[in-house]
């Protein structure tokens, strides 16, 4: 039976365990991001300054919770004591999969988004003093959180992280981003000499691909992979051994 | 109530941990597990924690009795992990986990999850092993401290089983001795303590049952009072032929022997003697002791 007591007593405890990595990777992630605003700038003629934020914003928040959500959830499970610990906890399987969803996919994003929204107020803050009549323009960027697509990518993506973080004990990021990349390598490839053979008589495929029914069929199968990750993650929890 | 069957464990497949074994662990009892390195003990813990599957044969354990201290019919498998197994068990393993809690803050954290914890009995085992200072961080005590620290903490938990791996690795004279009372103190007519060890001597006197692992096999799952019965333990100037000795060794006051007890005479149950003597006579402990595997 699902306790909402021992989860909350579950997630208080990992955060207080995790609290001061937590907060040095937040305050590395806006250093790192205030930094780029400075370098990143375009002087325009205008004495305007350009930053494309939106881009630099999507680009760091999906590569920072790709990596987050690969090595912050299950953290307790990395070493063999702290394991057999937590897997001894009495709190159900459910309870601590739960958790560990929860600061996956919830609490990563958060803070994500407060570092590199601080990390880029800082920027601007260094790029003000620094020019006289300086005037932020927003480059233009695909990438804003506006599009819900934007963040089933995000999501996606953290999806393999997640199922990575339970799944390997050592070496997790490198280890689930090899092997996703490698994936994608290979259906590319896939693809590729797949496009390339095509008949002439097979013309309507290409069409077909052109098509918002490919979209869909890509946008349906980026929700069953996040899907399949998570409970993937869940059943590997439950065989999880000292 | 523990019941171990059929039990086999491989960590790779052409080399058995455990094979086929059968034992059982009572409540009220104090358990010793000995054996040599490497021969399964911490892998026949794990696998009755439920932190290790078993390959073959199961292990179903029984915490609840009825008010005439009968089982009742409630039972478990580890591998399970169901919340009310696990709120009765505690594993205290040959090294602590790595944590950057202080005392205080393990005591909160923690305790919460152990119904019947009691915070009364964590400070006074603390004070037993003469740790004042629970702002202390865990990280920075020393490994002896630290699994002072976990042992008192183990005991406060008041589950129905507890697992110590080596619990008096790493303690220093004192504490060894305080271990020994906390341990005798904590114990009720409701727990399991299965103690694995290699230092047989600073348990024995709170011991009531040995187990001995032999090479994948159980060799020896008896009662101290059973032992002493039918071995007996002392100390010879000279020992003949016909004294039918089944371990000997020099001792400053003479020769310390264990040999069978036709008599029923009395004698203390020297565990490290014990363990020799089994491991020279194992057909005839399995005669005497009636071990079937």
């Amino acid at each position: 039976m699902f306790s909402f007591k021992r989860f909350l007593a579950l997630l208080k405890r990992d955060l207080m365990i995790n609290k001061y990595p937590l907060m040095g990777y937040m305050l590395i992630m806006a250093g790192v991001v205030a930094v780029m605003m400075v370098f990143t700038k375009i002087p325009l003629p205008t004495n305007s300054v350009i930053n494309d934020v939106f881009t630099m914003f999507y680009l760091f928040f999906n590569i920072g919770c790709m990596i987050m959500a690969c090595t912050y959830p299950f953290k307790s499970y990395d070493k063999k004591y702290n394991r057999a610990e937590m897997i001894l906890l009495p709190a159900s399987i459910e309870e601590k999969f739960a958790v560990n969803f929860v600061l996956a996919f919830i609490l990563v994003p958060v803070i994500q988004f407060v570092s590199l929204f601080v990390g880029m107020e800082i920027g601007h803050l260094i790029n003000w003093i620094r020019f006289d009549n300086y005037t932020l323009l927003y480059g233009y960027s695909l990438y804003d959180f506006s599009k819900y697509y934007n963040w089933v990518m995000v999501y996606v993506f953290m999806g393999f992280s997640f199922f990575g973080a339970v799944f390997f004990q050592k070496n997790k990021l490198i280890k689930t981003w090899a092997i996703v990349f490698g994936l994608m390598l290979l259906v590319s490839i896939g693809f590729a000499i797949f496009i390339v053979n095509m008949d002439y008589e097979a013309q309507s495929l290409r069409t077909f691909f052109n098509t918002t029914a490919l979209k869909i069929v890509v946008q349906i199968a980026m929700h069953v992979v996040f899907v399949l990750c998570v409970v993937g993650a869940y059943f590997q929890l439950r065989k999880e051994r000292s | 109530m523990i019941e171990v069957k059929n039990l086999s464990f491989y960590y790779k497949r052409n080399k058995l941990v455990l094979d086929d074994i059968d034992c059982m662990f009572r409540k009220g009892r104090i358990y010793g597990l000995l054996g040599k390195n490497g021969v399964g003990k911490t892998t026949l813990l794990h696998l009755i924690a439920g932190l290790k599957f078993p390959k073959l044969g199961n292990v179903t354990i029984n915490l609840s009795y009825n008010a005439n201290g009968i089982e009742n019919e409630i039972s478990y498998t580890p591998q399970e992990r169901k919340v009310e197994f696990l709120q009765d068990v505690f594993f205290l393993n040959e090294e602590m986990p790595e944590s950057d809690f202080t005392i205080e803050q393990m005591e909160k954290y923690n305790a919460c999850f152990y119904p019947n914890f009691s915070a009364e009995d964590f400070n006074n085992y603390l004070q037993e092993f003469e740790i004042d200072n629970k702002k202390q961080e865990l990280k920075k005590l020393s490994f002896g401290t630290k699994k002072k620290v976990y042992i008192a903490f183990g005991l406060a938990c008041n589950t129905k089983l507890i697992f110590l791996d080596e619990p008096t690795n790493g303690l220093d004279i004192p504490s060894k001795s305080s271990f020994r009372k906390i341990v005798m103190k904590a114990m009720t007519e409701e727990k399991t303590i299965i103690i694995s060890t290699h230092q047989a001597r600073d348990l024995q006197n709170v011991l009531d049952s040995i187990v001995i692992l032999d090479k994948t096999k159980v060799l020896l799952n008896a009662d101290a009072e059973e032992i002493t019965k039918k071995l007996w333990f002392g100390i010879e100037e000279k020992v003949s032929v016909a004294d039918k000795v089944l371990y000997q060794e020099d001792n400053v006051a003479g020769l310390a022997i264990v040999r069978e007890n036709k008599g029923e005479e009395e004698s203390n149950l020297d565990v490290e003697m014990l363990f020799n003597a089994a491991f020279l006579n194992k057909n005839l402990f399995n005669e005497l002791f009636n071990n079937k595997k």
